[in-house]
C-alpha cells in the first residue's frame, strides 16, 4: 500500500466519523489520539465469573466447576479499520498495563496464590478513526516474556501468574475444581505459557526459541467503538476436556508441558494454531 | 475475619496484631522521617533482590538497625531474663533453633517450629498462618507480650521492661542515635518495636553458591548433582517451585513497588485424622484465624534458603530430615501416619494443596534435589558479624 493512498483512506475515515477531534482542524497526519477503553466479562455457561463459585454442567461430561483463579495476560491491542488495517492502541501505564501488555484478572483472591485487586478492562489511546474490529494476542510477547520477575514493572511483577525466568509467564490461569465422588475434589489448573524453552538455568533466561511459544491471535470482527465488549466464556473453553480425568505423571490439569495430553483440546480451543479456530473470545 | 472457638492462642495473636496496630496508632504522626525509603541508608543486596518495601512510620535508617540487634540478642528482654529474640531465631541455623517445637523462656512448648528470619522483611505476611501479621512491627508484639503461649513474658510488664532498657546507658545512647527527633524520651515500647523490625529487616540471604551459579558469577560454583536437582526443583514434575520459586524461593512475597500483594497458604497433606483433611486439634493453621473449611491445615510456604542448617521441618517440625520430607512426604503426596492420635493418610486428604500430588522419583533424583537444597545455604550469611549478638 503507497504512502499517499493510505493517508487518503485515513482522512476520509476520520472526517466520516471523528467525533472526538474538537478544534483539531483534521490535519490527518495531526490527529489527536483519542481515548478508548475495551472492556472484558469472563463467564460461565453464560454466568458472569465470580471467584469461589461453583458453576454446573461444565466440561464433558458436564461437571460442577468452582472457578479460584482466573487471569490472562493479554498484548499486541489494535483496532481494526473499515479497510482491515490495525491501529495501536497505546496502552496508559497502570498497575494492570504498560508497554503494550495488559493482564486481565477475574479473581479476588479467593484462591491460594490470588491477589485482592481485579481488572477487567484495557484502556489507552488510539488514531482516531471507524472501527469495525479488534485483535489482541493472547501472550506476553518473546521480549518480556522472559525476565526476572522480582525486577520487572507492573502488570509483570505478578507472583501467581510467573513460572520462572526460564519459563516466563503463565498467559492465562485458570484454575478450579470438580467434585469427586469419593468426597473430596478434583483441582483442574489449566496454565498456559511458552513450553520447551532451552537452558539449565531456571533463574535466567533461555539459551534460544521455546518449542511452543504457545500465544494465541485474536481478530474479531463486528466492533462498536464504546460500545462492544470482549466476552469469554470458560465453559466454551473446556468445553471438550473432562473435569475429572488427568494423565498419570502429567500436572493436574494443563500446564503447557509439551507432552501433557490434557493440553491438546484447551489448545485446540485457544487457537494457538492458527489453523485451529478460536472459541474463547467473541464480540458483544 | 471471623474466629472459631478453639483456641486462646489466635485470640491472643489476633488481639496482640490489633495492639500492635493501636500502639502504631497511639505514638502515631510523623516523628520528622520521610517516609519509607530513606535516601541515606543504602541498602545491600544480592544482585536480583528488589528494594524490599518499608512501612511508612518504620523507614530504615542504620543507627535503628544497630539500636535492633542489641535489642534482638538481648535477654533482657525476656521477663525472667533467660531468652532474648536470638534464642529461637539463631544467627549460625539461619535465625532458628534446631528445635522441633519453639520452648518460650518460661519453659512452654510452643505448638510450632521457629521460622527462619532469613529475607523476612519480603514476607507478604509474617509467621506461619497468620494474615492479619503483615508486617515485622506487627509481628514482634507476638513474642514480646504474647501469654499465650509465654515466649517473652512481658504481657502485662511492659513498664518493667523500658525500666530495665532505662537502666542500660548503652540504651539511652542508641536510642537516642536511632530516633534524633523524638521527644524527651526516646526509650519505649514503640520505638523498640520499630529497632527490632528495622534489624530484621538486615536479614537478607542471598548469596548461597546457588546463587553464584545463576548470576553467572561463577558456573561452577554448585555441582552437576546439584544443577540436576535444581532443573528438578524448578519442573513440572515435581511441582516445587510453585510454592518455593521466586529470588526468595517462596512466594508469599512481596517487595517496594510491587504492584499486588500475594500471601499464600498451603494444606500440605501432613494430616487427615478423619478423612476429611482435620489437622490435630492442637494446630489447625489458616482455618483458626478465618473459620473457613478449606482453609483447614494451611501455612504459609517458608523460604528454602539455608534450609539444610534450620531441621527439623514442617510447621510443627515433625520430619527431621529433608531426605524424608521429599521420600516419604512429598513424593508420596502427603504423609502416613500410621497409628496414635495423629494417624491417617494426607496423600487421601480433600483439603491438600494441589501441587502435593506425589510424583515417583529415583535414588539419584533424591540425592540430585538434597544437593540443590544444600546449595542454598549462604554462608556469609550465617557468619556475618554485623548480624551477630553484640553483647
Amino acid at each position: 500500500m503507497t504512502r499517499p493512498r493510505s493517508q487518503l483512506w485515513f482522512a476520509l475515515l476520520a472526517s466520516a466519523s471523528c467525533l472526538h477531534c474538537g478544534d483539531d482542524d483534521g490535519n490527518q497526519d495531526g490527529d489527536v489520539p483519542i481515548p478508548t477503553e475495551l472492556s472484558f466479562e469472563l463467564r460461565v455457561g453464560g454466568e458472569p465469573v465470580s471467584c469461589g463459585e461453583e458453576y454446573p454442567g461444565v466440561g464433558a461430561p458436564a461437571a460442577p466447576f468452582t472457578v479460584t483463579d482466573a487471569r490472562f495476560y493479554l498484548s499486541s491491542f489494535e483496532l481494526v479499520d473499515a479497510a482491515g488495517r490495525g491501529h495501536a492502541v497505546e496502552l496508559t501505564p497502570s498497575a494492570f498495563q504498560r508497554d503494550g501488555v495488559a493482564l486481565l484478572d477475574f479473581e479476588d483472591g479467593c484462591g491460594p496464590d490470588g491477589t485482592e485487586e481485579t481488572n477487567t478492562t484495557v484502556s489507552g489511546l488510539v488514531a482516531p478513526g471507524e472501527y469495525r474490529g479488534v485483535r489482541f494476542t493472547l501472550g506476553v510477547p518473546k521480549d518480556k516474556n522472559f525476565l526476572d520477575l522480582a525486577q520487572a514493572a507492573p502488570p509483570l511483577d505478578v507472583t501467581g501468574m510467573f513460572w520462572t525466568w526460564l519459563s516466563g509467564y503463565k498467559f492465562l490461569k485458570v484454575d478450579g475444581s470438580s467434585p469427586m465422588e469419593t468426597g473430596g475434589i478434583f483441582p483442574y489448573l489449566v496454565h498456559v505459557g511458552a513450553a520447551g524453552c532451552p537452558g539449565d538455568n531456571a533463574q535466567a533466561a533461555p539459551t534460544g526459541d521455546c518449542v511452543a511459544p504457545n500465544q494465541a491471535h485474536y481478530d474479531l470482527d463486528g466492533f462498536r467503538f464504546g460500545e462492544s465488549k470482549i466476552v469469554a466464556d470458560l465453559a466454551d473453553l473446556l468445553a471438550t476436556t473432562d473435569l475429572a480425568f488427568n494423565t498419570d505423571g502429567t500436572a493436574p490439569g494443563c500446564m503447557s508441558e509439551l507432552d501433557d495430553p490434557e493440553c491438546r483440546t484447551i489448545f485446540e480451543r485457544l487457537g494457538i494454531d492458527d489453523a485451529d479456530e478460536q472459541v474463547l473470545f467473541s464480540l458483544e | 475475619m471471623t474466629r472459631t472457638n478453639k483456641s486462646s492462642f489466635r485470640w491472643s495473636s489476633a488481639a496482640l496484631a490489633l495492639a500492635a496496630l493501636s500502639l502504631f496508632a497511639c505514638a502515631g504522626g510523623d516523628d520528622g522521617e520521610s517516609p519509607g525509603q530513606t535516601a541515606e541508608y543504602i541498602w545491600e543486596l544480592p544482585p536480583g533482590f528488589p528494594l524490599p518495601a518499608v512501612p511508612e512510620e518504620n523507614p530504615m535508617s542504620a543507627a535503628k538497625a544497630e539500636l535492633g540487634r542489641f535489642l534482638f540478642y538481648d535477654k533482657r528482654l525476656s521477663l525472667n531474663g533467660t531468652q532474648s529474640c536470638g534464642s529461637c531465631h539463631q544467627q549460625a541455623l539461619a535465625f532458628t533453633d534446631g528445635l522441633a517445637l519453639a520452648v518460650g523462656s518460661t519453659g512452654v512448648v510452643n505448638r510450632r517450629s521457629s521460622m527462619s528470619l532469613a529475607n523476612a522483611a519480603y514476607n507478604s505476611a509474617q509467621t506461619w498462618a497468620n494474615p492479619v501479621l503483615k508486617t515485622l512491627e506487627m509481628q514482634v508484639a507476638v513474642p514480646l507480650l504474647g501469654d499465650d503461649p509465654v515466649e517473652l513474658g512481658f504481657s502485662g510488664q511492659e513498664l518493667e521492661l523500658l525500666d530495665r532498657l532505662h537502666d542500660e546507658p548503652r540504651y539511652i545512647e542508641l536510642f537516642a542515635a536511632a530516633f534524633p527527633d523524638d521527644p524527651a524520651d526516646p526509650v519505649n515500647l514503640y520505638n523498640l518495636v520499630r529497632a527490632i523490625a528495622s534489624f530484621e529487616r538486615r536479614l537478607i540471604s542471598g548469596n548461597s553458591p546457588y546463587d553464584a551459579y545463576t548470576s553467572g558469577r561463577d558456573p561452577d560454583a554448585i555441582s552437576e548433582s546439584a544443577k540436576r536437582g535444581a532443573q528438578l526443583f524448578f519442573g513440572e514434575r515435581f511441582e516445587c517451585h510453585h510454592c518455593h520459586g521466586s529470588f526468595a524461593l517462596s512466594t508469599s512475597v512481596t517487595w517496594e513497588g510491587k504492584s499486588s500483594v500475594q500471601i499464600s497458604y498451603q494444606n500440605d497433606a501432613l494430616y487427615n485424622l478423619d478423612g476429611e483433611g482435620a489437622y490435630p486439634g492442637r494446630d489447625q493453621g489458616l482455618f483458626e484465624i478465618t473459620g473457613r473449611p478449606e482453609d483447614m491445615g494451611k501455612f504459609r510456604p517458608p523460604t528454602l534458603r539455608n534450609v539444610a542448617v534450620t531441621a527439623p521441618y514442617m510447621h510443627d517440625g515433625s520430619i527431621a530430615t529433608l531426605r524424608e520430607v521429599i521420600e516419604d512426604h512429598y513424593a508420596r503426596g502427603g504423609r502416613r501416619i500410621e497409628d496414635g492420635e495423629d494417624a491417617g493418610d494426607g496423600a487421601l486428604s480433600p483439603r491438600k494443596a494441589v501441587f502435593v500430588s506425589g510424583f515417583a522419583i529415583e535414588p539419584q533424583e533424591v540425592d540430585d534435589l538434597l544437593a540443590f537444597l544444600e546449595s542454598l545455604t549462604d554462608e556469609s550469611f550465617l557468619t556475618d558479624p554485623s548480624l551477630s549478638d553484640p553483647w
